[in-house]
């Protein structure tokens, strides 16, 4: 995949699922001071730490604003980045996200897939969002 | 609300116009106010949330990111002007720019 620009964007929206992909170069969430938090509006200070634990601080920064900016468009709401967290692992799987209860608005009680892709210095995040907002993804019951 | 002088205001212009140059790499006289920052310059959200890290940092503005979010689906901000529009309307509003109409 060759990428022309630093970032491109897709959405879709349909009855129960909604899809989000954004993609960024990694070597931008290169941080020269690493003492503090790169966007404090974006990332909670529990993703930084986790990140500069990680082997590779950028790669994991830079998986987490991919996958909140994809949950943005799926979602086609604004909601607050930090009530999301993103974890991305080591072994290179799809990130762990955590929505918190209080703070995450739409993203409350749906399904997040995610998918992360990796081309040279690129990274994409593909989300799937299941469900409607406020209600419960396909196939599973509200409690 | 906080109220702006015409000297804040003009350094809030510099800053904007300071950080498309750097970040853009380009010269700052080719910047105007009707320069389109995707078309024209390649920017994106990244670039611009940098540059509100930077507004929020110099002013001390406490502004979350879903409020300034849902002004931005109202009012787009595309061109270099709109961006120094917006970062005037930050730093007077904060939080309340999603009530205020500009």
């Amino acid at each position: 995949m060759g990428m022309t620009s630093s970032t491109w964007t897709c959405e879709a929206r349909g009855p129960g699922f909604a899809v989000g992909v954004d993609a960024e170069r990694i070597a931008r969430f290169v941080r020269p001071d690493r003492s503090c938090n790169p966007l404090p509006m974006v990332f909670t200070e529990r993703e930084v730490r986790h990140a500069d634990a990680s082997a590779d601080p950028p790669r994991a920064l830079c998986a987490a604003f991919c996958v909140k900016e994809a949950l943005f468009k799926a979602a086609g709401v604004p909601f607050d980045p930090l009530g999301c967290e993103v974890f991305a692992r080591a072994d290179e799987g799809p990130p762990d996200v955590e929505v918190d209860p209080s703070r995450g608005g739409d993203l409350r009680g749906r399904r997040i897939d995610v998918r992360l892709f990796a081309e040279g210095g690129d990274l994409v995040a593909a989300v799937l969002l299941w469900g409607e907002a406020g209600g419960p993804a396909p196939g599973e019951t509200e409690e | 609300m906080r109220d702006i002088d015409e000297a804040t205001a003009r350094e809030i212009r510099d800053l904007v116009l300071d950080f498309f140059a750097a970040e853009c790499d380009v010269d700052r006289a080719s910047l105007g106010d009707a320069t389109r920052i995707i078309e024209e310059l390649e920017g994106d959200s990244l670039m611009f949330l940098s540059l509100l890290e930077k507004v929020r940092k110099r002013y001390g503005i406490g502004i979350e990111l879903k409020t300034l979010a849902r002004h931005l689906m109202k009012k787009p901000a595309q061109t270099i002007g709109q961006v120094v529009e917006l970062s005037l309307a930050i730093v007077r509003h904060g939080d309340d720019i999603v009530n205020v109409d500009l």
